[in-house]
């Protein structure tokens, strides 16, 4: 007996062993399966993308604006266009000479701001009243909120902004509670009784129809383990569905799943989590949601492509209403509420095609910040990146660039020729507002997505004649300065455009002017306007060339400049960003703004990591800058940019064409009181164009500037000083102008530099 | 130290509150020639950005007074976008920098203010007291 019961035991205890064995094993995968489930969920749970803003956009009576600007300008913003009376946040309402909106909530870097409903009424072109609706009030100025410009994401491109549970509205938690997991409250993460019913429809109809997964194994299933169904994902689905209800409340894993939930696709980006799902379909927040709106938000888990209102309207309705049906049989709504939602318009705000929005300027942001924050950051932290780009200016230098880069490749056989060879111009456009050196438009180049070079901050490219003004800045300085005897430069100084050499670094240097002509004694006025290389090569020499370089030092340019003769016609590498800043002192009576592209920088908890304001300090005084902005308006008026005027721009303008040797560079600078632009137009290898700064990159510029600085939009002209002096010269041989001298022009001389004496050449 | 910061800071922007002229200050015309070019002066703007822009300041200013020198950077940096020859928006946008301790952004921005408005003795005086206020105090970055 004992025999026979060792063997018994003998013949078990491999069983027992093995058993063990497994059970050891099983063991061990739980608690790998749990130290998962801990590891992941209790740290960052999520990665989420940074955001781009552009600078909000102010409303103001009296403002020039027009109905269809605003209306564009709304639907950017995803507000839904309704009809009657705008009563939900986010909503228009736009009729002949009105609108009415409901503002947007937005967390700006230093202010919550709360949405209400405003009425604004239009006067012809501009802002009559702002009106609050709800107080009767008449406002003063209200602001429209920052334009999400990108996304900076990480390899998933899942677009998610977190919300907690308490922001959701219960009707939301009801719906999905009864149309995913009924019995959600009750189970212990996984509910038997509908995997068996599950089980029994999948066995019915021989195919897998139903998984009977609740929400916490949905949850499980998006969050740790993958969307392929095998055997062993479900295994694991179940355990760590159980593993994550014992450790986590049901509030926990409801918010988890909120946040976590798939809702459709952006282009190539995925919708993530409730509050992005509002946004998408009903721009509005979470909190902020109708009772027929979360409805629909519940119903759209299950196939968010087949019942997006965006792809089929009649279909979401249909969804919508089965939802509340729904919920009115498991007595989560009630008759009245269930017929009030089922009466609820469907209402989707406008959307575009949002790829590689100002994509040039948002990659110079993300270097900008690289060196505080790594793209893991970036990608990672959900950080607020608020910068002053206006998005009409972008979308109307976008516009000007391409338009104007096809026109020429159409209407110039050599550029034609080199477009059928795959070689394509290549442009820029950058503006900025002069007095805060903020960027509002910023197109780095023809097509992000052909090619990624950023020329406006990487491309050093000769200046060419664009460079000249700070020559001429240079002598005015000097004559202001100069003592008894020496030169008192002034605009209307003589200068010889006469053929000359001097020694220069690579021996002889003789310029020429770009017709080939010399044009005689000529003033400086009349050199800078008309762009004569010889008289200002001349100039240069006579008020010294260590003394330019000094200036361009002072006004920002920071690429190497020799004091070499040829130095005068820009033939020294400078980038266009550093240009646009040097001219800035301009417009901006001699104080240099630093080009601020980013303003404000923001965790997504609202904290704020880092201001970036303006920054300015004085480069030259009020006094020449307006002598400059004076010179620079002849140049548009009568001299190289006189082409803006050909073309329509009939406003306050000043502004240098500049050219390159064999053509290789085409640019303008040009400003009004407001805005400060700059144009290019060339190939990246430096091939030749065949254009000149006027005939390239002055067409962009106009067209730029005609849509968002109209005739008119500058309500100030460049400020003069009190030490400046208006004198009638003569226009003939100079001096004050009296009856018998001929023609006379009125010029602008600093106080003590004008001429005394009256003109000698007498009328015949 | 810092606590006597604080009230440094406090007591210096009342000072400057009490005494700066407003954002629209009333005051003769600089002087002028027949024969100098027909241009505005910037102080004596009238215009739809600059009635927007001195909204924008007087909620600054109260900001400021609070001691939410941030928040009221924010406004007075509104208000010189909106209107960029707003002397007063500058000036008080280098009284709120100074508090937050960006001194040398300040020194650029009193610059810019002085130059659209010294032609008002009243700001003149402003200016002057602001400038000196910069170099005695140095107050720590806070808010």
């Amino acid at each position: 007996m004992p025999k026979k019961k060792k063997l018994k035991r003998q013949r078990r205890l491999p069983l027992v062993v093995g058993a063990g064995f497994f059970l050891g094993i099983f063991i061990f995968y739980v608690f790998s399966l749990n130290y998962k489930i801990h590891a992941k969920f209790e740290s960052h749970r999520w990665n989420l993308p940074s955001r781009v803003y552009s600078d909000s956009f102010s409303l103001y009576p009296g403002q020039t604006l027009t109905p269809q600007q605003l209306e564009k300008r709304l639907e950017r913003l995803h507000y839904k266009r309704v009809t009657g009376e705008a009563h939900g946040v986010g909503e228009f309402v736009q009729e002949a000479h009105e609108f009415q909106v409901y503002l947007h909530d937005f967390s700006y870097p230093s202010e919550e701001f709360v949405g209400f409903p405003v009425r604004i009424t239009f006067q012809d072109r501009t802002i009559g009243e702002l009106q609050r609706m709800d107080h009767a009030e008449t406002l003063k100025r209200i602001k429209l909120e920052p334009e999400l410009i990108a996304s900076i994401f990480d390899e998933k491109m899942e677009d998610r902004t977190l919300v907690s549970l308490s922001e959701v509205p219960p009707t939301l938690i009801k719906g999905v509670v009864a149309l995913e997991d009924e019995r959600f409250y009750e189970h212990k993460g996984v509910d038997p009784r509908a995997l068996v019913r599950a089980l029994l429809t999948d066995v019915i109809h021989f195919r897998y129809m139903q998984g009977g997964s609740t929400l916490t194994q949905q949850l499980v299933k998006n969050y740790f383990l993958h969307s392929r169904k095998t055997l062993l994902r479900k295994m694991n689905e179940i355990l760590m569905a159980l593993l994550l209800e014992r450790q986590y409340s049901k509030n926990e894993i409801l918010e988890a799943y909120f946040n976590e939930i798939y809702f459709g696709q952006r282009g190539p980006v995925s919708v993530t989590g409730i509050q992005e799902a509002s946004t998408l379909y009903f721009s509005k927040n979470v909190s902020q949601l109708t009772v027929g709106e979360a409805a629909l938000l519940a119903g759209m888990i299950r196939s968010p492509g087949e019942y997006s209102p965006l792809n089929n309207l009649e279909r979401a309705y249909d969804r919508r209403n089965f939802v509340l049906k729904t919920m009115l049989e498991q007595d989560k709504l009630t008759e009245p509420e269930y017929q009030a939602a089922r009466q609820e318009k469907i209402v989707t705000p406008k959307h575009f095609e949002e790829a590689h929005r100002a994509a040039f300027f948002v990659d110079y942001v993300q270097q900008e910040l690289k060196r505080q924050y790594p793209p893991e950051v970036l990608q990672s932290e959900g950080i607020k990146i608020f910068t002053p780009l206006d998005m009409d200016a972008q979308e109307a230098a976008e516009q000007a660039v391409s338009s104007r880069l096809k026109a020429l490749e159409a209407g110039r056989g050599l550029l034609k020729e080199q477009a059928a060879h795959g070689k394509l111009l290549e442009g820029l456009l950058l503006a900025i507002q002069p007095q805060s050196g903020f960027i509002r438009a910023f197109v780095g180049g023809r097509d992000f997505v052909r090619s990624q070079f950023d020329r406006i901050v990487d491309a050093h490219r000769q200046p060419g004649s664009t460079f000249k003004p700070f020559v001429y800045l240079t002598a005015l300085q000097v004559g202001a300065e100069a003592k008894e005897g020496e030169e008192r430069w002034t605009l209307v100084s003589p200068i010889e455009d006469k053929a000359f050499s001097v020694p220069g670094p690579n021996g002889v240097w003789s310029p020429q002017n770009y017709d080939k002509q010399e044009h005689g004694t000529v003033t400086l006025r009349q050199a800078l306007e008309n762009s004569y290389n010889l008289a200002t090569s001349k100039l240069a020499q006579q008020v010294g060339l260590d003394t330019i370089v000094t200036t361009a030092r002072k006004l920002g340019i920071e690429s190497p400049l020799e004091a070499y003769p040829a130095i005068a016609l820009g033939i020294f590498e400078v980038t266009p960003l550093e240009l646009i800043r040097a001219y800035s002192v301009f417009p901006n009576q001699g104080i240099r703004s630093e080009p601020v592209a980013i303003t404000s920088v923001v965790t997504r908890e609202g904290m704020v990591l880092e201001r970036k304001g303006i920054k300015m300090n004085r480069a030259i005084s009020p006094d020449l800058a307006y002598l400059m902005n004076e010179a620079l308006r002849g140049v548009v008026d009568r001299g190289t940019g006189a082409v803006a005027r050909t073309l329509g721009y009939t406003g306050l303008a000043a502004g240098k064409t500049g050219t390159t040797s064999d053509y290789r560079d085409s640019w303008f600078v040009g400003y009004t009181p407001d805005l400060l632009a700059l144009s290019w137009v060339g190939y990246d290898d430096g091939t030749t164009t065949g254009l000149s700064g006027s005939s390239g990159a002055l067409p962009i510029w106009v067209d730029f500037m005609k849509q968002t600085n109209p005739p008119g939009a500058s309500r100030v002209d460049f400020p003069a000083t009190e030490n400046i002096v208006l004198e009638k010269i003569a226009k003939s041989g100079g001096g004050l102008y009296r009856d018998s001298c001929g023609e006379p022009f009125e010029e602008v001389f600093l106080r003590g530099t004008e001429p005394t004496e009256y003109c000698t050449h007498e009328n015949e | 130290m810092k606590m006597n910061n604080k009230i440094v800071g406090v007591l210096f922007l009342s000072v400057l509150m009490s005494c700066a002229p407003g954002a629209k200050p009333k005051h003769p015309k600089p002087g002028s020639e027949s024969h100098l070019p027909p241009v505005l002066s910037p102080i004596d703007l009238e215009t739809p950005e600059r009635t927007a822009a001195n909204q924008v300041i007087a909620e600054g200013r109260v900001q400021l007074e609070q001691g939410n020198y941030a928040r009221a950077s924010d406004l007075f940096q509104e208000a010189v976008t909106l209107d960029p020859t707003n002397g007063a928006g500058y000036y008080y946008l280098a009284a709120a920098k100074a508090q937050l301790g960006e001194t040398g952004e300040s020194t650029g921005l009193l610059e810019k203010a002085e130059q659209l408005l010294a032609s008002d003795p009243a700001w003149q005086v402003q200016l002057d007291e602001l400038k000196l206020k910069l170099t005695e105090h140095q107050p720590s970055p806070r808010d």
